[in-house]
């Protein structure tokens, strides 16, 4: 049975909830007066859930973040500029994007909805096949700006991305992704600090169709809560990463070119290591003593995999993504990446452990495995994405 | 120079940095404040390289002063003999490792003059901010970043300073303030004497301000054999700052319990007191262990480590200005009594505050009193005490809504509920 995905605002909370035809259960984000301030997942009774049952389910999702927002009401006290008012300063957003046509649509459609705040909006077409399609979808969008990048990979197309922008905040989003009205302003309010880099957003997801999605939501999930937090690199583990938030929805300073240097172009989607490039960018901004700043303000809407065999596959390539970040983080001199490589395959050890023993595990067995043979994967794939990486710089015979 | 006396006068201590102090010459001359406004005086204290030349050389667009101690007696000493010597009304203090940022001396002079306008004295602290080079070295990347913290923590709007955060490094203030509270105590010689006069003008009721753009590049960071002599500095001051403000006892380390007898922390304290040689060579091998450390790149590990030396080095310095531990047992016994007692008095006779007449009514009360320590409610509800800080300055208006949002936010929380059953206005629903 599918999971309805639904908001509902406690400022005006209705007395029922009524869920669409089709659907017994309901995952519910709770706004309040607009702002993201909990979740929750509710059984429903004739695809009703009841006033009681809906008010009970917000005060424990989000009673302690909604008496946060009321006293700051009381006080009309803000540590961060209100949504309501303009960005002060103008950003780029970028949308990194390969052959996902009608996502791309849906991507662009959200951000023609976002107020004007001055931004630009570019798609850069990682090496599409179909790319005269790509560029037919950015051309319906006048705002939006049609980049071709011919080397494939997500790190190449962000660092494409970050050259090309014309604002010195670029702000990324999946192509599969759906961004919030309040999107873009939640990201811009952050950068007011110079020592940050990075500021990342909560990601939900969009629909739960499938059982597929759900156990993606449910183990592999991108939020990271409602509570605005500051990843510091001088007092935190910058190995850490997994907390701060996910390359789907990140924003960054242009300087960060020039600060760090570029995105290891041999990691994540389209290479052989399919994931790790935002993590490891994460780690080198908290390894300089940067910060990274998390706003569940800063929301989007993500579509999950929708079926076990792209959702195993996407595990596996977490797998693949993270021992392969790992490598590359050993072979700039950080021997810590040893000693999280090891605690990470013991945790997963654990998992497959506790799955053939029947226990509960926060991964099912076969996706486990998965990951595990993945993160085994993991320092070849680096290898030989570094090795296509510095084929794809060669000229071939004829070229330039 | 004209007959009436400039706006702001620059008093610059410096011993043996011709080059740094040449930078922060040429930076004032650049300009930000008309030179009739501006009045240097220099004090070099004891230079033996050819600063005093350098300085004979120079034809600065502002008036510039020298003033020439034989012999070397701390940047405090000189401060204080720049600021007995000069005539302007708002003095500012810039060490000589500082080049201070285009329009810095601008910031001040005009934060001085509003408000004169409003019939207040004001301190200025500048940001000293960091020079971050582009390489990842872990010290520069820890001072760096502490400074950081430390800037964005006092900009924020509503922030109550405490007296660890006013530093000399480019700092001004009013000259009839600083004159009437007696100037720098010169017995702290160079550390935390910026602190103690902190202490006093809180008690004047001077505002204390912060100013990123009111500061300058900070050139000079600390390397560690400079860390660990600074902080032996620390403990010794610490020491006297305690003996002369036994409120401040709580707010030391040297009242700190932080470190049990037997971890690493603990022993090396016992060290400081006991065998002072014994915990020098251990500092030495730890020290030698940081650099290992940063090129396998153990940041948690090189953090402990580096965390424990600076720890022994306080301990070590003020060991030495105490004895013993039976001399520290006996600091304690004399100032923690006062000190608990003053607290309790401040927080006995603690403002109260009723949040029904309104927020900005509140803060009038408060600017009224400017009291150490509020007790606060709202319809009669207690919703808590905002407690005396021991080397904090007095409170103000501005202060409340963030310690009420930050530090008092659960309770409050609960207190508007209340408040809205009370009044009927709450049906049962969360808006």
């Amino acid at each position: 049975m599918p999971t309805a995905v639904l908001q509902v605002d406690a400022s005006a909370l209705p007395t029922a909830l009524q869920l669409p035809h089709g659907y017994a259960r309901a995952f519910v984000l709770v706004r309040w007066r607009g702002l993201p301030v909990g979740q929750f997942t509710c059984e429903a009774r004739s695809g009703v859930i009841d006033g009681a049952a809906l008010l009970d389910a917000v005060i424990d999702a989000a009673g302690d973040v909604i008496g946060e927002r009321r006293v700051r009401e009381f006080l009309d006290w803000e540590e961060l500029r209100p949504l309501a008012e303009p960005a002060t300063r103008p950003v780029s957003v970028a949308v990194c994007t390969r052959d996902r046509v009608d996502d791309l649509a849906r991507c662009l459609a959200a951000l023609d909805a976002l107020p004007d705040d001055g931004q630009e909006i570019l798609v850069v077409d990682s090496a599409s096949r179909e790319a005269a399609a790509v560029r037919a979808v950015v051309e319906r969008h006048p705002r939006a700006r049609y980049v071709r990048e011919e080397r494939p990979g997500l790190d190449i197309a962000r660092n494409r991305a970050l050259r090309e922008a014309r604002h010195d905040i670029v702000a990324f989003c999946d192509d599969d992704a759906a961004v919030d009205p309040a999107w873009l302003r939640a990201i811009a309010r952050n950068f007011g600090d110079a020592r940050t880099l990075c500021v990342t957003g909560l990601t939900l997801p969009v629909e739960l169709e499938t059982p597929a999605q759900e156990m993606f939501e449910r183990t592999n999930g991108f939020a990271r809560g409602y509570r605005h937090r500051v990843h510091d690199g001088v007092t935190d583990d910058a190995f850490f990463v997994s907390r701060v938030g996910a390359g789907a929805n990140m924003a960054l300073r242009r300087e960060v070119l020039d600060l760090l240097g570029p995105f290891d172009e041999a990691l994540d989607a389209g290479t052989p290591t399919r994931s790790g490039g935002d993590h490891d960018y994460f780690t080198r901004i908290l390894s300089a003593g940067y910060r990274i700043v998390y706003d569940p303000a800063a929301l989007a809407w993500h579509r999950h995999r929708r079926d076990w065999r792209q959702l195993r596959d996407a595990v596996h390539g977490y797998g693949v993504g993270v021992w392969a970040y790992l490598t590359a983080q050993l072979l700039r001199g950080e021997s810590r990446a040893v000693l999280v490589a090891a605690r990470w395959m013991s945790w997963q050890i654990y998992g497959i452990v506790a799955g053939v023993l029947g226990r509960r595990s926060h991964l099912p067995l076969r996706l486990a495995i998965a990951e595990v043979r993945g993160c085994l994967a993991g320092p070849a794939a680096y290898f030989a994405a570094r090795r296509r990486v510095t084929r794809l710089e060669r000229p071939g015979p004829g070229g330039a | 120079m004209s007959g009436t006396a400039p706006a702001l006068t620059v008093i610059v201590p410096t011993h043996d940095r011709r080059a740094m102090l040449t930078r922060l010459l040429d930076a004032l001359a650049r300009g930000g404040v008309s030179d009739a406004e501006l009045e240097v005086i220099v004090v070099a204290d004891g230079c033996t390289d050819d600063t005093l030349a350098a300085l004979a050389a120079r034809h600065d667009p502002f008036a510039l002063r020298v003033i020439a101690r034989a012999s070397a007696g701390g940047p405090g000493r000189a401060r204080d003999l720049g600021a007995g010597a000069a005539t302007g009304d708002t003095l500012l203090f810039i060490d000589d490792d500082i080049e201070p940022l285009a329009g810095a001396l601008a910031v001040h002079t005009s934060l001085h003059a509003a408000a004169r306008t409003r019939g207040e004295e004001l301190l200025v602290i500048g940001a000293p901010i960091p020079a971050r080079s582009r390489g990842h070295d872990y010290h520069m990347i820890s001072a760096w970043g502490w400074w950081e913290q430390q800037f964005e923590r006092m900009g924020e709007p509503g922030h109550r300073f405490r007296h660890e955060e006013i530093f000399t490094g480019m700092l001004s203030i009013s000259t009839s303030a600083f004159r009437a509270v007696g100037g720098f105590d010169v017995t702290f010689s160079d550390c935390h004497e910026d602190w103690e006069l902190g202490l006093r003008l809180f008690r004047r009721g001077v505002r204390i301000t912060f100013a990123r753009d009111a500061g300058g590049i900070h050139h000079d960071l600390r390397d560690l054999p400079r860390l660990i002599a600074r902080k032996r500095d620390e403990g010794r001051a610490d020491v006297l700052l305690a003996e002369r403000n036994p409120e401040l006892w709580p707010a030391l380390r040297l009242s700190s319990r932080d470190a049990r007898p037997w971890t690493l922390l603990g022993a090396l304290r016992r060290l400081a007191f006991s065998a002072p040689r014994v915990g020098d060579g251990l500092l030495t091998v730890l020290a030698r262990l940081l650099g290992p450390l940063e090129r396998l790149r153990l940041r948690g590990s090189w953090r402990a480590v580096q965390g424990a030396v600076m720890y022994f080095s306080y301990w070590r310095g003020a060991a030495s200005q105490l004895g013993g531990p039976a001399q520290l047992a006996a600091l304690a016994a004399s100032v923690a009594p006062a000190a608990a007692a003053a607290t309790a008095r401040a927080e006995d006779q603690a403002l109260e505050i009723e949040l029904r007449d309104g927020l900005t009514a509140a803060e009038r009360a408060i600017d009224a009193v400017r009291p150490v320590a509020l007790r606060v409610r709202l319809d009669g509800h207690e919703v808590g005490l905002v407690p005396a800080v021991p080397g904090a300055e007095p409170l103000r208006g501005e202060h409340l809504r963030r310690l009420l949002a930050l530090d008092l936010a659960r309770p409050l929380s609960i207190a508007i509920e209340l408040s809205e059953v009370s009044a009927g206005t709450d049906a049962g629903v969360l808006a």
